[in-house]
């Protein structure tokens, strides 16, 4: 089947057939997009953490934990999608087949709207404080 | 598919900035954490778990070197399964060590 396609690494001889070599630059491009969700899931990290050790001031300290353990927790989440998607695609090339489809993207843009949206809310009502 | 015979171009070097630029970013979170973590653990074992973050950035710094010289192949090949596993650990494993200095 082709979900069995396993990922030749550097240190295995070439195809002997060309035709079953994947031109380097599509799976280049799927490594960067790797990279991209990978600085992604650190933006998110880094941001729980500034959160947290940064702005002491930020509302009160339980919502303040709680906004930074929900990006702590999305980065993680990321990263591990990053290396499940970059395998699933290799694979999915490498075998000639439509690229699956996901709907993290919109899950986390959307979290993250309303985390934004909560922010504003805790900034807008801590400045008459 | 096609087997497109050229030497490494644009795409090369852009996947090298992007390896650059997600370490660099591993780096900048491990500046991040080590700063709460000494302001909330004692010394010793901030330092101990600061030297084991350094370490594993390290690590990924030297994998991600390989990886850039890889690169420059005339035709490279997908990273090995072990880099991408290792820069997805440290990703984990620093949102777990940013949960612990949130703990704390």
């Amino acid at each position: 089947m082709a979900d069995e396609v396993r990922l030749r690494q550097p240190n295995e001889a070439r195809p002997t057939d060309p035709a079953d070599e994947l031109d380097y630059r599509f799976s280049l491009a799927n490594e960067r997009t790797f990279l991209a969700w990978i600085r992604t899931a650190l933006a998110l990290v880094g941001g729980g953490l500034a959160v947290d050790q940064l702005l002491p001031d930020l509302g009160r300290p339980a919502l303040r934990a709680t906004i930074a353990s929900v990006l702590l927790v999305l980065g993680a989440a990321t990263a591990v999608h990053a290396a499940v998607r970059w395998v699933q695609v290799e694979r999915r090339m490498r075998s000639g087949r439509d690229l699956p489809s996901t709907r993290y993207p919109q899950v986390l843009a959307l979290l993250l709207a309303l985390g934004a949206v909560l922010l504003v809310l805790v900034v807008v009502l801590g400045a008459d404080r | 598919m096609t087997t497109r015979r050229r030497p490494p171009g644009l795409a090369s070097e852009r996947t090298a900035l992007a390896w650059v630029r997600s370490l660099t970013g591993l780096g900048g979170v491990t500046l991040l954490l080590s700063r709460g973590l000494l302001m909330h653990w004692p010394l010793l074992p901030a330092t101990i778990v600061i030297g084991a973050i350094g370490a594993f950035v390290l690590a990924a710094c030297v994998l991600g070197e390989r990886r850039w010289l890889a690169l420059r192949r005339p035709e490279p090949g997908p990273p090995h399964a072990s880099v991408v596993v290792a820069i997805t650990a440290g990703a984990v494993l620093t949102a777990a060590l940013g949960g612990l200095v949130l703990l704390h």
